[in-house]
């Protein structure tokens, strides 16, 4: 968030990536910005003001965000969730101009705009200290709605190996129902030096898969998914301590048809059907790939890289259940 | 984007949970942990809570991020004010290098 001279800082990037920046502000259209790239100059943004009278009626939904207690909620972000126009609705990409992120002000107030008829719309709602709530059937003009998020269920635990702590893990849930419009995303967060971690606010009375993020596990151990149930609104789930152990070993090589070393930014992806998550991993020339402490858990691997496809009959991961060395993924020329 | 419904069977999963740990350890279902790769996973379960029962709920540790390249910038309106409190999201877009994840 900018501070009061607004400038904003986003640390510890990958430096392999580029990324889309979205800048929203209350009272401003929001900006977005393609391909940037965190190791060049400064980014300097300038956000055009909007006023909400500016705004059709037609194509907006006016909407306050409150808390259980019905106090205004400053700062949440409100994103589209679905367009429904008639009896059909679309998800992801909306028509160009459409608001990514609205900001809700000190009041809790928000415009979100449209850039095209609709009958109704999803939202999702993001606020500190409260749980990530989506709404369906919101609907353009009209009176300013109240959205009341809830503060949602806790769910803790302790991560140990060999009876002692481990800090600095990262750790996820995603609720088990991937369904677009009851998906509550992914929340991360890390253990602190007692292993402890803390999960304050998920969305409640759910089933969710918990898991060790792979990348904060390298050289740790391993921490499969697994289902877990979180309970009701205000409650506190306790998964207790929870033992990291060595996980299985993947190892073997990728090869291309028709040369002797793979294209440069070859990369080996490594991912997890129940877990949100995957890991990236930068190929050498030689296509050599050996993982350690990987889950026990239904896996896949893939490889992205410029200008070949995977060859047919690929060796294939499934469920883990042992050490998986020797194994050749074979790439061919074309897209 | 992955997506689609899968099967909800929390009920028959806390009963194999449960039988899992009296005998040992075999798990049935997606939580599934087979006699031969326990190894990877283990539990003491909720007898060793992480928390006491009446403990306040600490705060949360957030996610660690490898060192990495910080992104700065500035948030102005088109006059050259600051905007403060303007919110600056971000999503990975594209590899530097290379076709991508998928």
């Amino acid at each position: 968030m900018a501070d009061a001279h607004g400038n904003f800082k986003i640390e510890s990037l990958s430096s392999n990536l580029l990324f889309r920046v979205v800048v929203a502000a209350r009272g401003f259209e929001p900006l977005t910005l393609t391909k940037v790239d965190p190791t060049q100059a400064p980014l300097a943004v300038r956000l055009k003001p909007r006023g909400k009278d500016q705004l059709p009626a037609s194509r907006t939904v006016f909407g306050r965000v409150l808390d259980a207690r019905k106090q205004p909620v400053a700062g949440a972000e409100v994103s589209i969730n679905g367009v429904t126009v008639g009896n059909s609705t679309g998800y992801g990409q909306q028509p160009a101009g459409t608001d990514l992120v609205a900001v809700s002000d000190s009041a809790g107030e928000f415009e979100i705009y449209v850039a095209k008829h609709f009958d109704s719309v999803g939202l999702e709602f993001n606020a500190p200290g409260l749980a990530r709530t989506k709404f369906a059937g919101a609907t353009p003009g009209g009176a300013r709605r109240d959205f009341v998020l809830p503060a949602g269920a806790a769910l803790v635990g302790r991560l140990v190996r060999g009876g002692k702590p481990v800090q600095g893990i990262n750790v996820g849930v995603a609720s088990e129902d991937r369904g677009v419009e009851s998906f509550t995303g992914d929340f991360v967060v890390g253990t602190d030096p007692d292993g402890l971690f803390v999960f304050p606010n998920l969305p409640a009375d759910r089933e969710y898969q918990f898991y060790g993020v792979l990348d904060s596990l390298r050289g740790t151990g391993a921490l499969s998914a697994r289902v877990v149930r979180v309970g009701k609104e205000g409650s506190r789930t306790d998964l207790g301590v929870i033992n990291l152990t060595p996980g299985w070993r993947v190892a073997g090589e990728v090869r291309v048809a028709n040369a002797r070393t793979l294209p440069v930014g070859s990369r080996l992806i490594l991912g997890r059907e129940g877990a949100w998550d995957f890991s990236v991993i930068d190929l050498p020339a030689d296509g050599r790939f050996d993982l350690h402490n990987v889950p026990c858990e239904a896996l896949d691997l893939r490889v992205g890289m410029a200008g070949y496809h995977a060859a047919a009959n690929q060796p294939k991961l499934g469920r883990l259940a042992s050490d998986r060395t020797g194994l050749v993924l074979l790439m061919e020329p074309g897209q | 984007m992955r997506d689609g419904a899968k099967p909800r069977r929390g009920w028959l999963e806390a009963v194999c949970l449960i039988a899992a740990m009296m005998l040992g350890g075999v798990f049935l279902g997606r939580t599934a942990q087979q006699p031969g790769i326990l190894r990877t996973v283990g539990t003491s379960g909720p007898e060793v809570p992480a928390l006491a029962p009446n403990a306040p709920l600490p705060p949360s540790t957030p996610a660690f991020s490898p060192p990495g390249p910080n992104l700065v910038g500035r948030v102005v309106s088109l006059q050259g004010d600051p905007v403060p409190g303007a919110r600056v999201l971000i999503d990975a877009a594209a590899p530097r290098v290379g076709r991508g994840y998928t």
